[in-house]
């Protein structure tokens, strides 16, 4: 079976206005980041992979299986949004044990995949809080546990890091870096350089809906000079624009 | 059945859940429906002389005729008519158009005399059929309906013999319990029609309200449409129906200490409850599910009670020759006892009811498809879930 995300040619337009234009990229098995600022187009190409919107023009494949057919897709993926939110009056448990049966989890495994994500993500303790009395760390780490809560072999995490403090930030990078190192592929969108650099090997940057480069982190940075991730992204930005 | 239940904890945390079942048990209490006190003459053997207050239906075709043709020509002379139009059974004032009037003009010529009078020799076919086609002209539901005709025309004084039958039959059916459920069923059925649709609503309009993100980490499951909209709508059903449950086994124990257990039908509350007011909570619910997922708004909450509010105020017309039974949201019975009356309604009744639950499921495939579209990025009405 073919893994990884493929994207080929893809177009996608709001109205009139292409959000993404003629995308082609390959995410293999592993931890890959997104790059781009905000309205790049990263959170348009996120939400096509994870079967939010259609695929008109262009085609992408998840682990060989078109978007198209949603059903099956959906069975691999695990997906974190960008702005993610769970029901305010359920506990973090019953959010969890709800969106797990969603994902087709029985009882008896939910009882055991419940306290291991809670254990991962340090949220033990917020397990019998209400969601809506959570902080916005304590939420992101709540969206990351449901991603990952019917262990998926392909992972769709948009802006994880945005909002928490360095210390989170950190050990949410590890965390992925941990669950993209068995083998499941971890398609990673920021616009904060940093985190890309700290834990991918492969990246694309995508700048007003184009793919301006995919690669490897240390051939971006060798082919702009630049001594860190951070102005290699701009000279490639400012490059593909003169 | 796992889904089920969490959509049903779902509900129960819901706060519009708790606030309709509030609503819905102060508003029986303020119709006097918890219990029913009033009307307990229907259980007591009439007296000679009680019949000169009652008109009942005659099913005399030679005076349904006459009355029902000078109804419709005073009607056609000041060129107005009220109608009760199924499937909602709205009041509706009418003013036929000029080829209309002329239509119903026609009728009338085929079966009246210039003086007015029925001609000689029209026959019952030949006069029901006239009717039928002016009310097919008025858009239906007008009194001239042939299902009405003998409900409504050739009414004569009740006969000492007819309430002796009507005490007998409602002593012998409805066993005090079936009387009063008549009566609690047409009040309940308002106040599910009024306020049944708004969880469904909230729960659905919660995806929204929970963000983009917050609908999209739930649409991203690999769980149906079909299965997550069939186990929330079957949820609802189950949980807004639990008060109505609750209210008839109170209301079983309260005429049980009046009466006497071996006296009433211990299952009358239960039955009528599921006859008469599960299709409206059906269709409700159905209704509230489909116009959210369409809409991505809370429009269901305005216009599905506002929908209730007009059938329940318009349904009290049609009452008198009982078209209201066929009323799709409030079918209405306002009195204690009346089985006779009920008897002869009940077709319409199960008609109604059927027709409500097929329009249920038809909403519930538009509620299945318009999350669909959602899930897919495809906009059914307006983008944002």
């Amino acid at each position: 079976m073919q893994t990884g995300i493929c994207i080929e040619h893809l177009t996608l337009r709001y109205g009139r206005k292409a959000a993404l234009c003629d995308v082609s990229l390959t995410v293999p098995p592993g931890l890959y980041g997104l790059l781009g600022r905000n309205g790049a187009g990263k959170t348009t190409l996120m939400r096509t992979v994870a079967t939010l919107l259609p695929c008109r023009e262009g085609r992408v494949t998840v682990n060989g299986v078109p978007t198209a057919q949603a059903a099956r897709v959906r069975a691999m993926v695990g997906y974190l949004p960008q702005d993610f939110a769970a029901y305010p009056s359920l506990t973090v448990r019953e959010a969890l044990g709800y969106l797990g049966t969603l994902s087709g989890l029985e009882r008896p495994l939910l009882r055991r995949r419940v306290p291991a994500v809670l254990r991962l993500l340090h949220l033990e303790e917020q397990a019998d809080k209400r969601v809506g009395a959570l902080s916005g760390g304590m939420l992101r780490r709540l969206g990351m546990a449901q991603a990952i809560l019917h262990d998926p072999p392909v992972l769709i995490v948009d802006e994880p890091t945005a909002g928490l403090d360095p210390e989170e930030r950190v050990r949410l990078r590890a965390l992925l870096a941990r669950l993209a190192a068995g083998g499941r592929v971890v398609l990673f969108s920021t616009h904060i350089a940093p985190d890309i650099e700290a834990v991918c090997g492969g990246l694309a940057v995508l700048d007003a809906g184009r793919v301006r480069y995919a690669g490897t982190v240390a051939d971006l940075k060798a082919r702009t000079g630049a001594g860190d991730l951070e102005r290699a992204y701009l000279a490639c930005v400012q490059g593909g624009k003169d | 059945m796992q889904l089920f239940l969490w959509e049903c904890r779902r509900v129960a945390k819901s706060v519009v859940y708790w606030l309709y079942a509030a609503a819905l048990v102060l508003f029986l209490w303020g119709q006097d429906a918890l219990p029913v006190n009033e009307g307990l003459s229907a259980f007591v053997p009439p007296q000679p002389g009680d019949e000169l207050n009652t008109l009942v239906p005659s099913g005399d075709e030679a005076r349904i005729m006459p009355e029902a043709a000078a109804a419709l020509r005073a009607a056609w002379q000041e060129d107005r008519f009220v109608t009760y139009p199924p499937p909602l059974c709205i009041y509706r004032s009418v003013r036929p158009s000029d080829a209309q009037h002329a239509a119903l003009g026609e009728v009338l010529d085929a079966l009246c005399a210039p003086d007015g009078t029925l001609r000689p020799g029209v026959t019952w076919e030949a006069f029901t059929a006239g009717m039928e086609k002016a009310d097919r002209i008025l858009g239906g539901g007008s009194d001239w309906a042939p299902a009405g005709l003998e409900q409504k025309y050739g009414l004569v004084p009740a006969t000492y013999a007819d309430l002796v039958a009507e005490y007998e039959a409602c002593m012998a059916h409805d066993r005090y319990t079936g009387a009063f459920a008549r009566l609690f069923c047409d009040y309940a059925v308002i106040a599910l029609a009024l306020f049944g649709a708004l969880p469904a609503v909230a729960l659905f309009r919660q995806d929204v309200g929970a963000g983009r993100g917050g609908a999209a980490a739930i649409w991203v499951r690999r769980v149906p449409g079909a299965a997550l909209v069939g186990a929330r709508c079957a949820a609802l059903l189950a949980l807004e129906f639990l008060p109505v449950l609750v209210m008839d086994i109170g209301l079983t124990a309260y005429y049980a200490g009046l009466y006497g257990w071996r006296s009433i039908a211990p299952g009358a509350f239960f039955g009528y409850s599921a006859l008469w007011l599960l299709p409206t909570l059906a269709l409700e619910i159905a209704g509230g599910a489909a116009l959210t997922l369409a809409t991505g708004t809370a429009a269901g909450a305005a216009l599905w009670p506002a929908l209730g509010w007009l059938c329940a105020a318009s349904g009290a017309g049609g009452l008198s020759n009982g078209s209201t039974y066929a009323n799709l949201l409030t079918p209405r019975h306002n009195a204690v006892g009346g089985y006779l009356v009920f008897r002869r309604g009940l077709a319409r009744l199960l008609a109604g009811r059927a027709a409500a639950l097929a329009l249920a499921g038809v909403l519930l495939a538009a509620a299945v498809w318009a999350l669909r579209c959602r899930r897919r990025g495809v906009a059914v009405w307006r983008s944002g879930i």
